[in-house]
């Protein structure tokens, strides 16, 4: 299950008619382009079709990018629905997966600005003192993923939780590889200094 | 043949990789507000529309001009410039746009300069230039967002209303 939602993820940053899955002899599964051309032709329902490919692919991204599940939900939601009003205007039709992922980044990232603002998300650890980040309470995988600055997060999780290639996670980021090496570097560092200080090494 | 994970994080990851539960109503509710939407269409006029152009633009400089109550929400022609004498193609993306690469292109103003007129309402907006359709960088110009958390650094822009 794990390694084939990572290896779907892998595909995202190079999809293309060529490469897009098909699957089985009965059962022929269409591009992303051909999907967006039957949109744009009047089929409005068969956005469904990306909708249910790529919630299943991000969601967990998601999830653990925001640590809350219902917000993660909500990003994908209003990231399909900004996706679907742009459509028409999106030419490159055969890299949907990069720009969706595009759109929902910036979703979640000013999710998560605007619950800082109103106060309803906690302090922003990831620029605390390590000091005073080692003795908050509780020492489990999203505490201690929270405590990264969001752009390692994301990388990190890209990397390691999505398990996908740095020249993949380029293509889907904009942001070159040398560049990503260092943030996992960075964020590797951070948690292993993390988990040395709660002793969960 | 797939990099071995960081032993000492390695429960941490295994941990993280558990599956999350999809939610099947996501779907259903994406579909609901496609249909209240429409069809996409491109934001260019139909042709119909180019024999009505004239009142249109009589009605939108009405808008301009008029100072009325609802300056706050009437659009400002905002220009982008870029110097970038190496690039082919250069693009402004942002909130404004959905960061659509191709929704927004500047035109070559010299040699070495880009820029295009945008008109955004008032409000607060992050954006970024993307040259040769991969590459994204700030406004060297502009200040840098500073909730700037994800992907490629991005600037912020605030249009204030008119007459402030």
């Amino acid at each position: 299950m794990r390694n084939s939602d990572a290896a779907m993820v892998g595909h995202i940053a190079r999809q293309s008619d060529r490469d897009s899955p098909r699957e089985g002899l009965c059962h022929v599964t269409p591009t992303d382009s051909e999907v967006i051309a039957r949109v744009l032709a009047g089929e409005v329902d068969a956005y469904g079709i990306l909708v249910e490919r790529y919630q299943r692919r991000f969601t967990r991204f998601a999830t653990r990018l925001l640590g809350n599940h219902e917000d993660a939900e909500e990003a994908l939601q209003d990231a399909f629905l900004r996706a679907y009003r742009a459509l028409a205007r999106y030419q490159d039709r055969q890299r949907f997966g990069p720009w969706f992922y595009r759109i929902l980044v910036n979703r979640c990232r000013s999710m998560l600005v605007q619950r800082r603002r109103r106060g309803l998300l906690e302090r922003d650890f990831s620029r605390e003192p390590m000091s005073r980040v080692a003795h908050q309470p509780d020492g489990d995988p999203a505490w201690l993923l929270r405590h990264l600055p969001v752009d390692q997060r994301e990388v990190f999780l890209l990397r390691y939780v999505e398990d996908m290639s740095f020249e993949d996670i380029a293509a889907l980021t904009g942001v070159n590889v040398s560049a990503l090496k260092m943030r996992v570097k960075r964020g590797l560092e951070r948690l292993r200094r993390l988990q040395k200080e709660r002793g969960y090494a | 043949m797939p990099e071995p994970l960081p032993s000492d994080l390695e429960q941490m990851i295994v941990s993280l990789r558990e599956p999350v539960a999809v939610d099947g109503t996501v779907r259903e509710r994406v579909l609901q507000a496609a249909r209240r939407h429409g069809v996409p269409r491109p934001r260019a006029l139909p042709g119909r529309w180019l024999v009505l152009a004239p009142a249109l633009a009589a009605l939108i400089a009405l808008v301009f001009v008029l100072p009325t109550r609802h300056e706050a929400t009437v659009p400002r022609l905002t220009p982008f410039v870029l110097t970038a004498p190496h690039a082919v193609r250069v693009a402004v993306v942002g909130d404004f746009n959905d960061w659509d690469p191709h929704a927004t292109p500047l035109e070559r103003l010299g040699a070495d300069a880009w820029g295009v007129m945008v008109p955004l309402r008032p409000g607060r907006y992050r954006y970024s230039f993307v040259l040769d359709g991969s590459r994204w960088i700030a406004d060297p110009a502009a200040p840098q967002s500073s909730d700037d958390d994800f992907g490629p650094r991005s600037s912020v822009l605030t249009i204030l209303p008119r007459g402030t």
